[in-house]
């Protein structure tokens, strides 16, 4: 029996244990449903979009220090490692800005890392977050253009101005795989009128090592910082001023050519809410913001800096550094009429992006050493600014409830780069400014068939224009496929048509739900290869050079679903699965011999590249002392990808199965000692997604056995 | 069980909405019309036989290669009709190392016009305009790189091994080739450098006429007879020239007239 049968069986064996216990608890008396606190971290798809809500207290006990790798326990969420940190999450399939991720009241941050060593949720640190709200789907228009899917990072306290005395919260942790140690410490409280919270941690975290015991260069350190003031101007009125800092040194990442010497982030903010006082319902909210990110990468850390390492025959040095930011303002208002609640607003964003990158060779021939140097630019005063306005309506009765909205933008975009590829007539590269009209519209209603069953319908048309990245990058590995990338100043944007069906069945001590979707998108933004005669990689290591493109249409559909249950008392078990499987209807593929170009073919319905495989989750867990122990067992089954991309020569990945398990106990009221142990079995593992190590055609492998502990303290 | 009209509804809908599609399929598209070139090496017509001092140049100087690594670019093809393709849409400039064989091959393209041809001609090393400084980051094209303070780019030729100078002494050969310096004072300092010559050449291998079909693959070879780099129309001596020569002008001129004609080809 090989390993995929291995798997495929033990994912059947989990399914059939599941249902054993849905059955057995199906066949309960009519008793208080005490639901466990895994049914909260599960899935919350109770309203008519597919939406998922995970509290802040789980980003506190988890031993891990990445939100992007917490975000991996939700079904259909996957994610990028590069590292040891900063997973870049993928929705359903999407990716990047495909992914509209804001903090609260639409706060955006453009990362400095052409090679993503600093996705959005990197500059977040997870102690920070009050509650995150996934939605899957272009339904959430009111922040942003979102093509495909949404995440919002809520880090204010939204009962900011209830009066309450100082509040400290404290969050300990050790990782022992990593060495990694966590220590963060708030402090927070309101007299009613003002309102203050201050907090700050660190992270320090080593090498991990995985199933096989090979180290990887993964280690890691943060700081953050952040600070609320608010002020209750009256009972109806108050403004909220914020900042957050996370500092990022020596984070390494061994599936990239370059490490992360420095990362500075920083994010002010300010929030003016007004509502009536009898109707709630009616209110407004203006808000500005400003964020920046410094970054700054090089090789410093890698042999090929400070050695000759064959098959080269010199040294190579390489530095980047970039500066990036957001300012923005919004404002949204909310009115009740009748049965009616109606919203409108607008916002403004301005994203602008500078960044070099300086090369260096040093060379030894007839006795001499020589030094070239090179800069490039990657990134020259790029800015994008878009303008939105956008408005909803939403109503229901006791049987059905529906909303629409509805979102206009124009983006206009432009760079300082001179750089003209242009070969034979045709220009591959020049930038000029550009404006776009996006249209974004969405459609969503819910029947409640009867008090068990509710059936939903979302119905969307998400735009979104090109990214920083995909208009103006250059040369530089962006993508899962060492590949150089280019941008293309003359991009379409990408529309999404999507639609969500959504079905959830309530029991009296169980809850199922299913979520199918599926994505028609248009002029898909991917990168296809550019002849070497064009333009040739500047990223050592980098085959060739790819630039981003449309094509001209991709498909995604899949499918979400999981049961949650107490099969008997104290008991709660939690299973989920997610599924997407995304293809083009038609591709080009160039037929590589010895990387030279011997013809093409076209393929159709071709899988897309980068889509994780189906995955299911099984967690059960059991209240002892009171409601004091709670210990857990996880089982994360992840099957094979063999829907790979053939025209961009993706290879297969294999499933695998992982244990964890994990015990809450909680002594006093105020302190929570969570400790538990991660792949119990040592298992040597890699994700689909994963990156592959840098010079070789290994993927980057997961952790292996981690034993940690967690202390949180609230008084 | 669905009890109602509506729950048919949203079933036939989820039906058509969630449809799966087919399998992967491929579409070959129409036979292209390509050509190849195929590289051979040889000393006085016999195959090169590497790391064995068994050659003599024509001054008399013994020697051995172990290696050679150049690059041709710009390949340019006649027509009878007046017309000169430029048929290497995909890379216009092509690697060749003797220690890898794989790139002793280059297809050089696949959409090129039918009809017959008079000739070929390629450049020897990279010209001028192309031959930028970073440009290949990557082995074994990487290894290449011309020092940016000799004038920077990438070397036309890497030829290395062994020569025997008057006292039998056997000494290292670089034969390498590439953008030349102009010393102010001859002392063959870089900070004596006051100018730089891009040596860069074209051959014309010569050859029959040839015909290209539409939907068919024309191949040729193209042979370097390795020891005419050191003859025809000079006579390169070691003992002159010394073995290393990319900070020497002189020698990599007349290396680069005795190139012109280290090439021929025969069509297949």
């Amino acid at each position: 029996m090989n390993s995929n049968q291995i798997i495929q069986r033990a994912i059947v064996v989990v399914v059939l244990s599941l249902s054993g216990l849905l059955l057995k608890g199906q066949g309960l008396s009519d008793t208080l449903i005490k639901l466990p606190e895994v049914t909260i971290t599960d899935s919350v798809f109770n309203r008519m979009t597919p939406r998922t809500v995970i509290p802040g207290e789980i980003f506190q006990k988890t031993n891990v220090a990445d939100i992007g790798d917490i975000l991996r326990n939700e079904p259909n969420i996957s994610g990028i490692r590069r590292g040891g940190y900063a997973v870049d999450p993928v929705v359903r399939g999407f990716r990047y800005s495909q992914l509209n991720i804001f903090l609260d009241e639409g706060i955006h941050i453009e990362g400095g890392c052409p090679n993503r060593m600093d996705p959005v949720l990197s500059h977040i640190e997870p102690e920070q977050i009050e509650r995150m709200e996934i939605m899957r789907g272009p339904y959430l228009l009111q922040y942003g253009p979102s093509p495909s899917s949404s995440i919002k990072i809520v880090t204010r306290d939204e009962n900011a101005f209830v009066v309450r005395s100082p509040k400290v919260v404290s969050v300990t942790g050790y990782d022992n795989n990593r060495k990694g140690i966590r220590q963060h410490l708030s402090i927070s409280g309101s007299d009613g009128t003002l309102y203050y919270r201050l907090g700050g941690g660190i992270k320090n975290f080593g090498n991990y090592t995985d199933g096989n015991g090979k180290e990887w260069e993964s280690a890691f350190n943060k700081k953050d910082f952040y600070a609320d003031l608010g002020y209750q101007i009256n009972k109806g009125e108050a403004i909220i001023v914020s900042y957050k800092g996370t500092f990022g040194r020596e984070v390494m990442y061994p599936a990239l050519p370059m490490d992360e010497i420095e990362d500075n982030t920083h994010i002010f903010s300010a929030l003016y809410t007004k509502h009536d006082l009898l109707i709630p319902d009616n209110n407004i909210q203006v808000s500005v913001y400003r964020s920046g990110v410094y970054h700054e990468m090089d090789n410093r850390f890698r042999p090929q800096y400070s050695q000759v390492v064959p098959p080269y025959t010199g040294k190579m040095q390489a530095v980047a550094k970039v500066n990036t930011s957001i300012s923005g303002a919004r404002v949204i208002i909310n009115r009740k009429t009748g049965n009616f609640l109606i919203n409108g607003g607008f916002d403004s964003e301005l994203a602008r992006k500078d960044g070099v990158r300086e090369m260096k060779m040093i060379m030894q021939m007839n006795g001499q050493e020589f030094t070239s140097i090179k800069y490039f630019n990657l990134w020259k005063d790029a800015f994008i600014l878009n303008n939105g306005l956008f408005t909803g309506i939403s109503s229901g009765n006791r049987k059905f409830s529906y909303a629409a909205s509805m979102r206009v933008d124009y983006n206009y975009s432009d760079s300082g780069d001179t750089l003209v590829i242009a070969k034979d007539d045709i220009t591959w590269f020049e930038v000029k400014p550009a404006g776009k009209v996006l249209l974004s519209l969405s459609a969503s209603g819910s029947w409640d068939i009867n008090k068990k069953a509710k059936l939903s319908l979302g119905l969307a048309r998400g735009t979104r224009a090109p990214d920083m990245q995909e208009r103006y990058i250059k040369f530089l590995a962006t993508g899962y496929d060492k590949y150089d990338y280019l941008g293309n100043p003359d991009l379409k944007p990408e529309i999404n048509y999507q639609a969500d069906l959504m079905f959830n069945y309530s029991l009296k001590n169980s809850r199922i739900f299913v979520n199918l979707f599926r994505s028609d998108v248009q002029d898909f933004i991917t990168g296809t290869l550019v002849p070497p005669s064009v333009a040739r990689p500047v990223s050592m290591g980098a085959p060739g050079v790819k630039q981003f493109n449309n094509i001209d249409r991709a498909v995604f559909y899949g499918i979400e679903a999981g049961v949650t249950s107490t099969p008997v008392e104290n008991m709660g078990v939690a299973f989920s699965a997610g599924y997407t499987y995304a293809f083009f209807p038609e591709i080009e593929k160039i037929i590589l011999e010895n990387n030279q170009a011997a013809g093409t073919v076209i393929l159709k319905n071709d899988p897309i590249p980068e889509i994780p495989p189906f995955e299911a989750k099984l967690k059960a867990t059991y209240l002892l002392v009171g409601d004091r122990l709670k210990p857990g067992i996880e089982i994360r089954a992840v099957a094979k990808q063999d829907a790979v991309s053939g025209a961009s020569y993706e290879e297969n990945s294999p499933g695998y199965v992982i244990a964890n398990l994990s015990v809450d106990l909680i002594p006093y009221s105020w302190l929570t000692i969570t400790s538990g142990i991660n792949n119990l079995f040592n298992k040597a593992y890699y994700d689909h997604l994963n990156r592959k190590l840098s010079g070789s055609s290994g993927k980057l492998y997961e952790p292996g056995r981690t034993f940690f502990v967690n202390l949180l303290i609230r008084i | 069980m669905i009890r109602s009209k509506s729950g048919y509804m949203f079933l036939v809908f989820f039906i058509v909405l969630f449809t799966f599609t087919g399998c992967r399929d491929e579409e070959d598209k129409p036979v292209e019309t390509s050509l190849k070139l195929s590289f051979r090496h040889t000393v006085d017509g016999a195959d090169l036989i590497a790391d064995e001092m068994i050659y003599t140049n024509a001054a008399g100087n013994e020697y051995e290669i172990t290696e050679m690594m150049y690059f041709i670019s710009d390949l340019k093809l006649y027509h009878q009709d007046g017309r000169v393709i430029s048929p290497a849409e995909w890379d216009d400039i092509h690697y060749i190392d003797t220690n890898m064989p794989e790139t002793f091959e280059w297809i050089v393209g696949n959409q090129v016009p039918e009809g017959n041809y008079d000739s070929l001609t390629f450049t020897f090393g990279i010209s001028a305009e192309k031959n930028q400084s970073f440009m290949f980051v990557n082995p074994p094209e990487v290894n290449m790189a011309w020092p940016e303070m000799l004038g920077g780019g990438y070397h036309y030729l890497m030829m290395n091994g062994w020569w025997k100078d008057l006292q039998g002494v056997r000494m290292p050969m670089n034969f390498h080739l590439g953008i030349g310096q102009i010393y102010e004072n001859n002392t063959g300092d870089v900070d004596d450098i006051i100018g730089f010559i891009h040596n860069a050449f074209t051959i014309n291998p010569g050859g029959s006429l040839f015909t290209i079909e539409k939907g068919k693959t024309k191949t040729a070879e193209l042979k370097m007879d390795v020891s005419s780099w050191f003859d025809t129309p000079e006579v390169f001596d070691f003992n002159y020239y010394g073995g290393a020569i990319m900070q020497n002008q002189e020698a990599m001129h007349t290396g680069c007239l005795n190139g012109r004609d280290v090439f021929s080809i025969s069509w297949n």
